[in-house]
């Protein structure tokens, strides 16, 4: 199964790899929260458009699959351009709201593709309460990718014996797969345990 | 339905926001307080098949697919608190990497699956399963219905308020679509239920916060 | 001349479920630097005598090992290789799966890096620690799990299963490493001929209880 990897540029030699990690949080929340802020004129959109562009370029991330990346968001801005369209000037609205949506999640995507996963962790521990948030996505980030294939494992399975997974059975198969998950924790818990992990 | 950032203006942001990660920190304040520490491997990889779920494709007729959130299916076993977080931080990784929502909209979004699934379902069920203890499959499923109806009220809400649609215009096509969600997510959530009574019943005992 | 004891289990037993008994009155002695194979049946409770020795399960009975019973500062001399390295491995990276053991058990931060790189170069995957545990052959992820106990120098290894999902190259390769380490070694498995090769002794578990032993010397005659 294709895994999109979010660090997968973060150990290149390139501009955004170089920045450091908590700073990069800060430009990204400046930078999304000043396109909420900015009049709805094409003028004022330019400057973030050349940054997306400058940012690719010089953290040598590949255009295409860059691209490919980020056209994942038209499936939720079909829908919201339907409801949109309703609205007295909804389509002016629509393609300005398109424009800041575009251009915020190239800002997240590059940011993330050029953070080394170990930084971020150690990045979260440092917030209030970010101990707990970081052992919670550091598992999430471990164990998602082989909860995906187990599932996709188990289908292919229930297709080798002859049945074509209908919506039911792929109820079934979560089931399983959060019962394997469990069980899998009580045996992650051990792991650590005999490693010196101490319940504090 | 996750909102992607620019879609909600800053007010609506600011007070989703501030309500979501308020809740998120009480949360974890329980969490720390009452959560056996040993559950905290579960905490983890319950996160993980949240975020499978949220991910993976379940087939519709006609070809089409749809995606389940898991959130009131979580908060059934680990409790609204733990549900709450572990969906907020799924939610989270799913701006990261995927793009479905956005970070500045990350409020907004736990606000509409998080909070109405794992606190608002988990709640209403309880106080109804206490009622009515021999109708639980069926209040199972109407919570989980009602989650998603109340979260996508809740996405029209702010999208009226961001001034970027006309909610009577979009109340019928958005409950409508969001109702056979709740469906789906209702029947996933009652036969999820089933199986682990069936297969492994002790995860329905595991300690709730 | 005798060894010393490092392990004793004495009328150890363990159940999962009221009076279904898994491990019923066992008794073992393991010596400094011996390694013990335990074989059986599935199901007959090798694993299961594994994670009582560990401290990793509730058990009747006593477990000393050096003489102690058993208790959290003596986990530090024991080193558990899990059947299936991703229930092991659980970091982000390679790096702070290996680090992960000798942090807990207290290693200057300092000595970590180098101690990583060490562990990772015996185990024949120097250069390795930034790599992702789930990008990582099954091969690999098994040696990396071999890492991260080593990387805590336990005098105790205990291992399940090791050569389980391995081909014959990367079995031949692993028996090899686990041979070079210097330690107390009892090993649950169905690996017979690796059992032949390593053991000290051979102890045959069924239902719970240990039914024969052979000593190294008789390997000839029964196998």
């Amino acid at each position: 199964m294709k895994h999109h990897f979010i660090d997968r540029f973060a150990y290149k030699r390139g501009f955004l790899q170089e920045v450091n990690t908590g700073l990069k949080i800060f430009l990204l929340v400046l930078l999304i929260l000043s396109l909420l802020l900015i009049p709805e004129k094409i003028i004022f959109y330019v400057p973030f458009i050349i940054l997306v562009f400058m940012f690719l370029i010089f953290s040598k991330i590949p255009f295409i699959y860059f691209l490919k990346r980020v056209l994942i968001i038209f499936s939720f801005l079909i829908v919201l351009f339907f409801l949109s369209i309703f609205k007295e000037n909804g389509l002016r609205i629509f393609i300005f709201s398109f424009l800041k949506s575009l251009i915020s999640i190239s800002l997240v995507f590059l940011f993330v593709m050029t953070t080394k996963m170990f930084f971020l962790l150690e990045f979260i521990k440092k917030v209030p309460a970010g101990f707990l948030i970081s052992e919670v996505f550091s598992f999430l980030y471990r164990y998602f990718f082989l909860l995906q294939d187990e599932f996709e494992k188990m289908k292919r399975g229930m297709i080798s014996k002859g049945k074509d997974p209908k919506l039911k059975d792929y109820f079934l198969l979560s089931g399983n797969l959060f019962v394997r998950n469990y069980e899998r924790s009580e045996r992650v818990l051990k792991a650590m345990i005999s490693r010196g992990w101490r319940i504090k | 339905m996750h909102i992607p950032d620019g879609f909600l203006d800053l007010k609506t942001v600011s007070v989703t926001n501030f309500f979501s990660f308020s809740f998120l920190f009480y949360s974890i304040k329980k969490i720390t307080k009452k959560l056996n520490p040993e559950k905290i491997p579960l905490l983890g990889l319950s996160c993980a098949f949240v975020f499978t779920l949220e991910v993976i494709s379940f087939p519709l007729p006609g070809g089409t697919s749809v995606h389940l959130s898991g959130a009131f299916f979580i908060s059934l076993i680990l409790g609204p608190f733990s549900g709450f977080f572990i969906t907020f931080i799924s939610l989270f990784v799913q701006a990261l990497i995927l793009g479905h929502g956005g970070i500045l909209t990350i409020g907004a979004n736990s606000l509409n699956i998080a909070f109405t699934g794992c606190v608002m379902g988990y709640y209403f069920y309880r106080f109804f399963e206490k009622l009515f203890p021999s109708f639980k499959t069926l209040w199972i499923f109407i919570m989980s219905l009602m989650a998603l109806i109340v979260g996508s009220l809740l996405f029209l809400i702010e999208l009226t308020i961001s001034g970027k649609i006309l909610f009577s215009r979009s109340l019928f096509p958005v409950l409508f679509a969001h109702s056979i969600l709740g469906i789906i997510e209702g029947i996933f959530t009652v036969s999820a239920i089933s199986f682990l009574q069936k297969v492994k019943p002790e995860i329905l005992k595991t300690q709730r916060v | 001349m005798e060894n010393k004891i490092k392990i004793e289990v004495k009328n150890l037993s363990f159940c999962y479920e009221e009076e279904k008994y898994v491990l019923k009155n066992i008794n073992l002695k393991v010596y400094e630097n011996e390694t013990v194979c335990i074989i059986g049946e599935n199901g007959s409770g090798k694993t299961t005598l594994l994670l009582c020795i560990a401290g990793l399960l509730k058990y009747k009975g006593e477990v000393k090992i050096d003489g102690e019973i058993f208790s959290e500062d003596l986990r530090k001399k024991m080193g558990f290789l899990f059947e299936n390295p991703d229930d092991a491995l659980f970091m982000p990276r390679v790096f702070d799966d290996v680090a992960f053991g000798p942090r807990n058990f207290g290693f200057e931060e300092k000595r970590i890096k180098e101690i990583v790189e060490n562990s990772l170069e015996k185990v024949g995957l120097y250069g390795f620690e930034e790599r992702v545990p789930h990008h990582l052959s099954f091969g690999e992820k098994k040696r990396v799990s071999l890492a991260s106990i080593i990387s805590y120098n336990p005098e105790i290894l205990l291992l399940d299963e090791p050569t389980l999902g391995l081909s014959p190259l990367s079995r031949g390769n692993f028996i090899n490493l686990i041979k070079n380490i210097r330690a107390t070694k009892l090993i649950a498995t169905h690996d017979l001929e690796m059992a032949i090769q390593i053991g000290d002794r051979i102890v045959l578990i069924d239902e719970g209880e240990i039914k024969k032993e052979w000593r190294r010397e008789l390997y000839s005659i029964f196998f």
